[in-house]
């Protein structure tokens, strides 16, 4: 965009009401849009390679420090777990070391969340370290809110294996969704 | 917590006597209402409604799940029974208008109103749970 487009539509805003300098305008502002969305779409790209070379370590090692009691982790495993469950989820590249092509992680990852995450989430956010900590114990919740959005979305749209398999566990929630309400409550 | 509410109902009424996973549903639709009294009406609403959709289709081989979600209606009603008679109360009502309705008009149409297998089982199941907390409502009465 040159300077003198920008002065003619400064022009056109001052008073005059012609069609022409209003169609000018808009042009000129659909061409802002069209930057936008540039930087949008390399963002997104941005996010796409982040998330495309998860590898099986580095999923172990986020494992092992969300058991550790990371919020970090936990917040890893839940936008992997978000991710995971998903129904419009498709391949982003040919690596095989990549987890998200491989659906023998699927289990992995499943059993991870649905077995074992809502414990250490519960012992996480008992524990008094998170309680004397406010800052520590708002971020928590942040996590433990998507957690829960991304677990309800799956029982709505996964398939019924997935869905059966996490009922089985379903209790393990029951005292999460309850800190949650109450923590939301005093606030 | 409503939604997980509903999902756990939905799936138990679909799932019940076919897996065990249902009652894992119940136990924790149960816990929410237990903890959450302001969900016990809209809880008892939904267990009711999953109810009559189920009890739609009654045969053979859906009479003992149907029988099992009555048992678990039931035990879900004595969490708070004082709570539970208001919201059973409007339940049976409706029913009562249904059949003096018919009563008075005796058509066709009209009869099918309470001629079914809902009307049928919603009867068995409130009569069981009045027999069941008869000591409770003997009180109020």
């Amino acid at each position: 965009m040159s300077g003198d487009e920008g002065e003619d539509g400064d022009d056109g805003d001052e008073g005059d009401s012609n069609d022409e300098d209003l169609d000018f305008g808009e042009d000129d502002y659909e061409d802002s849009e069209v930057d936008d969305e540039a930087v949008d779409k390399d963002i997104e790209k941005g996010d796409k390679k982040k998330t495309s070379t998860l590898t099986i370590k580095e999923l172990e090692k986020i494992f092992t420090k969300a058991t550790n009691g990371s919020t970090y982790a936990l917040m890893r495993v839940s936008n992997i777990f978000a991710k995971f469950t998903n129904p419009e989820k498709k391949a982003e590249s040919l690596d095989e070391e990549n987890i998200y092509n491989n659906p023998k992680y699927y289990k992995k990852i499943l059993k991870f969340c649905i077995k074992s995450l809502p414990e250490i989430f519960d012992l996480k956010l008992t524990s008094t370290d998170t309680k004397d900590n406010e800052s520590s114990l708002s971020s928590l919740k942040e996590v433990l809110k998507k957690y829960l959005g991304t677990y309800s979305k799956m029982l709505k749209n996964s398939d019924s294996a997935i869905i059966n398999y996490a009922y089985t566990y379903i209790g393990n929630i029951l005292p999460l969704i309850l800190l949650y309400k109450v923590s939301t409550i005093n606030q | 917590m409503e939604i997980f509410l509903k999902l756990t109902i939905k799936y138990w009424s679909e799932n019940i006597g076919k897996n065990n996973s249902a009652n894992n549903a119940l136990l924790l639709a149960k816990g929410i209402i237990e903890k959450t009294p302001s969900l016990f009406e809209m809880g008892l609403k939904l267990v009711y409604l999953n109810y009559l959709n189920a009890a739609k289709a009654t045969n053979i081989y859906s009479i003992v799940s149907i029988h099992e979600m009555q048992n678990n209606i039931i035990n879900l009603l004595s969490i708070d029974l004082e709570k539970a008679y208001i919201t059973i109360f409007s339940f049976i009502r409706k029913m009562c208008i249904n059949l003096r309705a018919t009563l008075t008009d005796k058509k066709k149409v009209s009869i099918k109103n309470i001629y079914n297998w809902q009307f049928l089982n919603s009867i068995h199941l409130w009569a069981k749970g009045i027999i069941i907390n008869i000591n409770y409502y003997n009180i109020l009465l």
